[in-house]
């Protein structure tokens, strides 16, 4: 019995003694920090570009805040200076191909781990789908207290053509809200869909609703004049203005006289399920606009290929497999800068993500306006499929800023 | 065994052990405090030494009270607070082994604390907390148990050993809220040989062990909160949301050598050394490094004390040196079927936090019998530098201060039949900075981690100022026997800066106490 005591003390103290110099040594093994040195190729998608000297090459650490830009070369490009670290790299430009047609290029790889010195990253780089609808507002923070129904979208043409919103879709993307926690798609999937977990649909006959060159519409939430004393009189936005509503049918909030969305998918069915209202996250939400090429039918509710769990998860939720390719605009938004780091949007969509730091804070965020403008004097907004550095953020919300014009069609005309 | 060792920690702090009292005055709040001054052993830390400083007995039960306010103060301390403490302590000599034990309680209120929403002391030497800009109260909770045993001399050697458990809990009483237990737990064993009657060499180690909780959480879950992940000098990540659960656990081991010269003159010289490391991991459920810390002690001591009938001469050198390396790591979300974790794909040194100080004393003490003092005078210096450097991108805090302090106490007989006395003191310092700076070049300057936190705290460690110190104690004997030492002591301390527009900080306490 003594024998077995003193064995036990004995095993106890081997144990603490190990353990605590591993702490001990594993702390004392580690190295300070210095620069490091990536070097990085870009590979052009496009059969007719062959040359990325010059594109744009822009490392952004965004927990630490810490942003390195340079330019490409003709072949290696070495960029130092880099403290360790997660980095979204992203490479983008114009080129000339041997016609001497200009293409945007972009590329981009995400959380990559920048810990060793000297490593070769090669990104491909493909032309960017330039959209004639980008979201050109969005206001998602709520007022304070705790006033959500004044979240908003508004979408502008962005192109020298007029476009029919009939049929096009608005979704907002799951995750809701950005975390690291991402959820985990059929591999079958690869990287060809963006994962909606609400789709809502433009109505219309296919003319009912043009948008032309220089003009915007909005869906609101709830479109009443949030102002009035029985909503939430500091909010920033009368939304009684916006073209469309998505109304979930509460009687505590009645359908409005905007016109409704039409509701197309949620939790793998068409009804809008028993939720009161269309709420998306005050922190910031994933969104998309997307339209369905002609000849084709996307049904997510009746098409079991259109629609997935999350494998990660043993929830019984699914969502709705939106193809990539039909995608005309995303933008991503979190809780702030340092969210970036959490995206749950692919990059060829979104590179970057927008934030306004707080909830109930009654800010937005608005895309910037690029320096040139259409004949008539409205705006032609920047679009370089980085949410990050495309809009303003923490912006009082507005409708039309910077003298876009409202659609013909609007409800209170 | 752990139980016999309870229940002889705590006899000998409560001193319920059926002693036969000492019929000399030895118990008198004067007497102790000139054995602690000639306690060389018991100073350096090794237990072996105890009965080396020459065995006394007593026991100490006592309650106090300490509140405090002003403006000058780091920005992480209560803008105001009090504290209520209750303590026990002992020293008795079981058969030929001399215990000492001691228990204490503190309960304080802290109010208006600024950027700390995770750990109850963030002065301890962990850069990686978490800070909100909502200036908050606390309320904290601490317990400390200590014992110390010296066995006798079998032939030319003493052993020892020492144990201390102390345990903390705290509670921010405003979102983003924190709910923190702590605990640390040390043994020190020691050796003493003596090489003649005369001299002595010690040796002992330490071991200790440490572990800090903290759960955040908001209760108004309708508001979330900005709270910022402190990486050190002002280098943050802000969040927005509710926080998170924090748990640090560390290890230490050093150890330290004695030498002593007992003759004509008493000396005494040490040497300690300290290494721990610290890590946090952020959450239980899916555990991520949130960063870890080494640190690094050395300190050494000299101190020569001189005696005659009438005087006590004691000279004494203190030099410190802690060195802490801030180590972050280089964290990736797997979300992948097979892992489904936090990887941790590097860690670097990214910060370092040095402090150096060099202290010089000299106090002349007028004695009154072998026991007891009449007066006592001392004047001592420290010098003390800061150093802390963020490596990349590089910001540093440094800061430089000279602090002269001059202090006199009288100890006055009032009545000789209860042995009643008073003692007055009068401590006076001043401080000055002799250099000093803080820049941050990294990113997000304008974050109140940046504008506020690191550059008040700076201009508090490079402030000059003044400070007076006025203690007072009242004692007589009570009882038939006059054996046991009622005692009363109070003081106030009041310091005025003179930089940055700070304007003062004052304490003022008091507690009640017998000794028997």
């Amino acid at each position: 019995m003594k024998n077995a005591t003193w064995l036990m003390a004995a095993a106890v103290l081997v144990t603490v003694l190990t353990g605590s110099c591993r702490k001990i040594n594993e702390g004392l093994d580690t190295e300070k920090v210095g620069n490091y040195t990536i070097r990085v190729k870009a590979k052009s998608t496009m059969s007719n570009i062959t040359n990325t000297e010059g594109l744009k090459v822009v490392f952004e650490n965004f927990t630490e805040g810490f942003r390195k830009e340079d330019a490409l070369g003709s072949d290696v490009t070495a960029v130092d200076g880099l403290i360790p670290g997660l980095y979204s790299i992203n490479v983008s430009g114009r080129v000339e191909d041997a016609n001497g047609d200009v293409f945007y290029l972009n590329g981009a790889k995400i959380n990559f781990p920048v810990t060793k010195n000297d490593i070769l990253v090669e990104i491909d780089v493909a032309g960017l789908k330039v959209s004639p609808l980008v979201f050109s507002e969005i206001f998602f923070a709520g007022t304070t207290p705790f006033y959500f129904r004044n979240q908003f979208y508004e979408v502008y043409n962005n192109s020298t053509d007029t476009i029919y919103l009939d049929g096009l879709y608005f979704a907002n993307l799951t995750p809701t809200t950005a975390t690291t926690t991402l959820p985990r798609w059929p591999e079958e999937d690869g990287n060809n869909f963006a994962y909606a977990e609400r789709i809502w649909k433009v109505p219309g006959n296919g003319t009912e609703h043009p948008l032309a060159p220089g003009e915007s519409f909005s869906m609101a939430q709830f479109a009443a004049n949030h102002q009035l004393p029985q909503y939430s009189p500091t909010s920033p936005i009368d939304c009684s203005s916006s073209e469309f509503e998505f109304n979930m049918n509460n009687p505590n909030f009645p359908d409005q006289p905007a016109p409704d969305m039409e509701h197309v998918f949620y939790n793998g069915n068409a009804g809008k399920g028993t939720l009161p209202q269309y709420l998306v996250s005050v922190f910031g939400g994933a969104y998309v606009i997307f339209r369905v090429p002609e000849g084709e039918v996307y049904d997510p509710v009746n098409n079991p290929a259109l629609k997935t769990r999350n494998l990660a998860s043993t929830s019984t939720s699914v969502f709705a497999k939106v193809p990539i390719r039909y995608v005309l605009d995303a933008v991503e938004a979190g809780h702030n800068e340092n969210m970036i780091a959490a995206k749950r949007v692919p990059s060829v969509l979104d590179a970057g993500m927008t934030y306004v730091g707080a909830t109930y804070n009654s800010l937005g965020v608005a895309r910037k306006v690029s320096d040139q403008k259409n004949d008539d004097g409205t705006p032609i907004y920047l679009d370089t499929n980085n949410s990050t550095e495309d809009f303003e953020r923490g912006v009082k919300p507005q409708f039309r800023r910077h003298g876009a014009r409202m659609p013909a069609w609007n409800h209170t005309k | 065994m752990m139980k016999k060792l309870y229940i002889t920690i705590l006899l000998a702090a409560t001193g319920s052990v059926a002693l036969a009292q000492q019929k000399s005055n030895s118990n008198a709040p004067a007497a102790l405090e000139l054995r602690q001054q000639r306690s060389l052993w018991e100073q350096s830390g090794n237990p072996a030494g105890l009965k080396l400083d020459g065995p006394y007995r007593y026991s100490q039960i006592k309650a106090g009270y300490e509140a405090y306010d002003g403006d000058f103060r780091r920005p992480q301390e209560g803008a105001s607070g009090n504290r209520q403490i209750a303590e026990t302590e002992g020293r008795i000599l079981l058969d030929s082994f001399y215990v000492t034990g001691k228990f204490s309680y503190r309960r304080e209120s802290i109010q208006d604390a600024n950027f700390n929403a995770s750990i109850i002391d963030p002065f301890r030497g962990m850069p990686y907390i978490i800070a909100d800009a909502n200036p908050s109260d606390w309320v904290q909770q601490h317990y400390n148990l200590q014992f110390r045993v010296s066995t006798p001399f079998y032939g030319r050697w003493s052993w020892g050993l020492a144990g201390s458990y102390s345990a903390s809990s705290g509670a921010k009483q405003r979102d983003v809220r924190s709910e923190d237990n702590f605990y640390s737990l040390s043994v020190t064993p020691g050796v003493v040989y003596s090489i003649s009657p005369n001299q002595h060499v010690g040796l002992n180690l330490r071991y200790a062990n440490t572990k800090e909780e903290a759960s955040m959480k908001n209760v108004n879950t309708y508001v979330d909160q900005t709270y910022y992940e402190l990486l050190g000098l002002g280098t943050a990540v802000s969040n927005l949301g509710s926080g998170r659960t924090n748990n640090y656990e560390g290890d230490s081991w050093g150890g330290g050598i004695q030498y002593q010269y007992k003759g004509p003159l008493n000396f005494l010289a040490n040497v300690n050394y300290l290494v721990e490391g610290e890590g946090l991991t952020v959450s239980y459920t899916l555990p991520r490094d949130g960063g870890s810390v080494i640190r690094k002690s050395w300190q050494a001591g000299a101190a020569v004390q001189k005696e005659s009938g009438k005087l006590l001469h004691s000279l004494g050198a203190q030099y410190y040196n802690r060195h802490i390396d801030g180590i972050q790591y280089v964290t990736q979300r797997d979300n992948s079927q097979a892992q489904q974790g936090w990887l941790s794909l590097a860690k670097y040194i990214r910060s370092t936090f040095k402090t150096q100080e060099l202290g010089l004393k000299y106090s002349l003490t007028g004695k009154r019998g072998p026991e007891d003092y009449s007066w006592m005078a001392d004047v001592s210096a420290l010098y003390a530098k800061l150093n802390d450097e963020y490596i990349l991108p590089y910001s540093y805090k440094q800061a430089e201060n000279l602090l002269v302090t001059i202090g006199g106490k009288k100890n006055f007989l009032l009545s000789a039949a209860r042995e009643s006395r008073l003692q007055l003191g009068v401590r006076a310092g001043l401080n000055r900075n002799l250099s000093g700076g803080y820049q941050y070049n990294g990113q997000h300057a304008d974050y109140p981690t940046v504008t506020d936190l690191e550059t008040n705290d700076w201009r508090y460690l490079a402030s000059d100022f003044v400070r007076v110190e006025l203690p007072v104690t009242y004692s007589l004997r009570i009882g038939e026997d006059r054996q046991r030492v009622l005692f009363v002591n109070a003081f106030g301390r009041y310091t005025k800066a003179s930089s940055f527009g700070f304007d003062n900080r004052y304490t003022f306490g008091g507690s009640v106490g017998l000794n028997f």
